[in-house]
């Protein structure tokens, strides 16, 4: 594919959520014991420095392995989690510093669906208390003053009288109101083989929360229309609602979590994210613990729900043929940064970040071609982020890391050469071991792949380390072997169309 | 000789719980073959690890194999039983679950070796994964030597052993031998440093060290057939493209067999020749890799392969199976194809005749065999069942 890849779908290029230099650390180590033993606190650098934008009707996937910060990203941002530094604003407004009003107006705009359904659902509430606990706390249903009431009249046969109708000013907290009217539908009818005559009149739907009363006056009948239903009893019947419209029975809301299974549980968990019709929701891996079947269908649901709601979605997941199905653009994270954003079929089709395409070649497919197929993984496992690598933090395993200009070596070479560096500076080598199988021999063990002048420069630190003299031998390589991968971070800052290659390949 | 190393013919496991009898493994026959990966793929509930637990006779109370074969190729072992335990020879094949007590246990080693999706909770913390792999290597070891008087170093444990220990705890169990083939365990795996490794703990190894730790754990006696339930599924993909490849290395130079128990479709692909579709406890379809995912003839099958999200070459909308996993309690199964009532193929005959998909039947090629009315007759789109007409069938009977 070329890199006029189409786009999937027209998103609006406003950010809804822009998120800048975001940094979350977990300090530890700074206890007391600590403090008296003189240690110094060493934090977790779990999210350090990440900005990317959510745009307005789009989905945002962030993948990576774990530990590589993608749920502290989300809950951070969020402000689940206070964060240690860096911004994040809303619809133009910073989250860290609302006031408490513009604080609960953001809670209501922006939700969560957590990854393990059986946690995140209280199991002694009743689903239907669990998806409507959000407007409990924010006290909806509330009348909206900006929303204008109406009736939709119908008359029957038998009234020959001019009828007028008054309607609840806070109806619209039984129904929903379409541009900016909520509307009812009533009829009147005469009452039949009834002494006193009469009329009644009727509310159409929402029949148990609405009410209708006639009076009869000179010439013409006047209806009035009420909301009868408590709070509690509306908030229930949008629960229903609710479940209705993610796949579940709207006559559930008075069962337990534990009578569900856990497809059907992340559902209400979805169902609870909706009840406060929010603009924007984190899915923090919403499909992971589901099997594959209930997994599409939670899938196409989310499809279903972002359509009819105009939602933006952030969508965190480690399984990539999932992130390709469902988002826009995908930011792929490693180690608290951001090494690679784009849009979703140039990620897939034109990985520029070597640790994008690693993740990509490690995907198994399901088809036949796959059979036996070798794949080149990556070596090692993602370092600590207590004390993550210098430069670019995937130098430690990237299958391509840049040579100095002046040495002469080839890729794979040059590989061995940087893991022998880190042993020496990590002072993993024996150095009994070294002088026992001669520095020479050892080098053409370790680094098998290099001559001339690079071998001298290995062999002579190899010699030091044989004296037991790791820093004159780590000193030694560097001077050699130092790369722009160990020296200078990449430039991880969003460009223009806000798509980022933090890797000095891009350059 | 046959190429089969393991036969398993109608294995049934059942779990008699508190509310009631569950039926997790019904009927299940395969073979495995010399030198090959075969595939047991289903949903969570279908069976699958429990299959595993029953090859190697691991269920638990409640759980017990009601009936069924385990025949496994030892023509040494068939000749030593064929007079003291005649039914459970036949030629060069021992049915294990005939064999007495202490003949099985000796065979965990040698003939079948497990590993496990969780590898932090199956090794034990408070000791070194060095010394955990050098037992696994000792208990071979004097199992070899003495192979009737097998014992690990739990069983059999009692007070007398206690106090011996306790007075004199360099009386080790473990030799330096086996402390040395476990550093060469280790290393065979993949992992850097062994020696110094050896003498860590499971919490200072990272998941993908660990999963390797219990390979080589597994490859301690030797064995000829390695059955993995979901080892990979607790890994991040690239851990994973690692874990497999190490795989498919050692079943390539050990010769092992390898029976791999997943979910992911994808992992199946990459490493099985032939596969076992398994639902609600039964194996629904079987056949060569090529038979299953490219003309699949059970609707679950093709059900499966409908769900999930092709990483090259996404399509607008999943089509998902319906419903969810049903429950496999005997009260609540009925007679009916278990499949039918999510089945979008289901036909009258589906929900009525339980003859029609109780045993495998083959389609026009032998080694592909499916459980399915549509296994040797074509489908006719009219004779489907809406949701509706199911439930009226299903209380018609």
């Amino acid at each position: 594919m070329t890199e006029a890849a189409p786009e999937r779908e027209s998103t609006g290029d406003d950010a809804l959520v822009e998120v800048r230099n975001l940094r979350k650390y977990y300090d530890d180590g700074g206890g007391l014991l600590d403090r008296v033993l003189g240690r110094e606190a060493t934090s977790v650098k779990a999210v350090d420095g990440v900005s990317f934008d959510v745009r307005e009707g789009e989905t945002l996937g962030l993948v990576g392995e774990s530990g590589c910060g993608k749920s502290t990203t989300g809950e951070t941002l969020l402000r689940l989690r206070e964060a240690t530094d860096g911004t994040v604003a809303f619809d133009g407004e910073n989250v860290f510093d609302l006031d408490d009003e513009s604080m609960s107006s953001f809670r209501r705009r922006a939700q969560i669906v957590f990854q393990d359904p059986f946690s995140s659902l209280d199991p002694r509430m009743t689903v239907g208390a669990i998806v409507a606990e959000g407007m409990r706390i924010h006290g909806l249903p509330k009348s909206d003053p900006t929303v204008a009431t109406a009736a939709e009249l119908t008359v029957e046969d038998g009234v020959d009288r001019t009828v007028e109708v008054s309607v609840a000013d806070d109806l619209d907290r039984v129904v929903e109101a379409e541009e900016g009217v909520a509307r009812v539908p009533v009829s009147v009818r005469k009452r039949e083989a009834d002494e006193e005559g009469g009329y009644e009149a009727t509310v159409d739907s929402h029949a148990d929360l609405l009410d209708a009363t006639v009076e009869e006056r000179e010439a013409d009948l006047h209806v009035e229309v009420t909301v009868t239903g408590s709070d509690g009893a509306i908030r229930k019947k949008r629960a229903g609602d609710l479940l209705e419209r993610v796949g579940l029975s709207a006559d559930q809301v008075d069962r337990y979590p534990h009578e569900y299974s856990g497809g059907q549980r992340q559902r209400v968990g979805i169902a609870r994210a909706l009840a406060l019709d929010p603009e924007f929701i984190v899915l923090d891996e919403p499909v992971s613990a589901l099997d594959v079947s209930v997994q599409a269908q939670v899938l196409n649901l989310l499809d279903d729900l972002q359509d009819d709601f105009g939602l933006t979605y952030l969508f965190i997941a480690h399984d990539l043929s999932v992130v390709r199905h469902i988002c826009d653009r995908v930011a792929v994270m490693y180690l608290g940064k951001v090494a690679e954003l784009g849009p979703t079929d140039q990620i897939f089709e034109n990985p520029d970040h070597p640790y994008t395409e690693a993740l990509l070649e490690s995907v198994p497919r399901a088809e036949v071609g796959e059979q036996g197929r070798r794949v080149s993984t990556l070596a090692g496992d993602v370092p600590s982020p207590r004390n993550p690598p210098s430069g670019c933090r995937f130098r430690t395993r990237c299958p391509k890391v840049i040579p100095p200009e002046d040495v002469e070596i080839d890729q794979d070479a040059f590989r061995e050469v940087m893991n022998l560096r880190e042993e020496v500076e990590a002072g993993n080598l024996d150095p009994d071991e070294v002088r026992e199988t001669e520095p020479a021999a050892y080098r053409k063990e370790a680094v098998p792949g290099i001559a001339g002048e690079n071998a001298g420069v290995v062999d002579e630190a190899l010699e030091a380390v044989a004296d037991g003299d790791f820093e004159t031998a780590a000193e030694t390589l560097r001077d050699r072997f130092e790369t722009v991968c160990e020296t200078t971070p990449p430039d991880d800052a969003p460009d223009a169309d806000g798509e980022v290659v933090a890797c000095h390949l891009h350059d | 000789m046959s190429d089969e190393i393991l036969k398993v013919r109608d294995l049934t496991t059942r779990f008699f719980t508190e509310e009631g009898q569950v039926n997790a493994v019904e009927h299940v026959d395969f073979d495995v073959r010399d030198g090959e990966v075969f595939g047991i793929v289903g949903e969570s509930g279908s069976g699958k690890s429990v299959t595993a637990l029953s090859l190697i006779d691991l269920v638990e109370t409640p759980g017990r194999i009601v009936e069924g074969e385990v025949w496994y190729r030892d023509a040494d072992l068939a000749e030593e039983h064929r007079d003291s335990h005649p039914d459970a020879v036949d030629g060069d094949y021992v049915d294990v679950r005939q064999l007495p007590e202490a003949t099985r246990r000796w065979l965990r080693g040698p003939a079948f070796a497990t590993i496990f999706q969780d590898p932090m909770s199956s090794l034990n913390p408070s000791i070194t994964v060095g010394e955990q792999i050098a037992e696994a290597v000792e208990v071979q070891r004097r199992a070899r030597a003495n192979p009737r008087r097998t014992r690990s170093r739990t069983q059999g444990y009692g007070l007398g052993r206690l106090l011996v220990d306790s007075v004199l705890p360099s009386q080790g169990y473990v030799s330096d031998e086996s402390q040395e083939r476990a550093v060469e365990l280790l290393e065979r795996v993949g992992i850097p440093d062994p020696e110094q490794r050896a003498d860590e703990y499971p919490h200072e190894f990272s998941g993908g060290m660990l999963q390797r730790a219990m390979v080589a754990q597994a490859l301690a006696g030797e064995p000829d057939v390695l059955i993995a339930d979901e080892p990979t599924t607790a890994l991040d993909v690239t851990i994973q493209a690692q874990i497999l490849n190490l795989l498919t290395e050692l079943q390539e130079e050990e010769d092992m067999s390898v029976v791999l128990i997943t979910h992911n479709l994808g992992v199946i692909a990459r490493m099985c020749q032939r596969v076992g579709v398994m639902y609600a406890g039964e194996v629904v379809e079987r056949g060569s890799l090529e038979d299953v995912f490219e003309n699949p003839v059970h609707p679950y099958t093709e059900g499966l392969l409908g769900s999930i999200p092709d990483v090259e070459d996404p399509a607008p909308r999943l089509s998902p199976i319906e419903g969810n996993v049903p429950s496999l309690l005997d009260a609540e199964m009925g007679d009916e194809c278990y499949f039918a009532d999510r089945c979008p193929k289901a036909m009258e005959s589906c929900l009525t005749d339980i003859e029609e998909h109780e045993a495998p039947a083959a389609t026009d090629d032998t080694d592909h065999l499916v459980r399915c009315i549509l296994a040797d007759r074509e489908y006719d789109e009219s004779e489907a069942l809406g949701s509706a007409a199911k439930q009226e069938v299903i209380s018609d009977d």
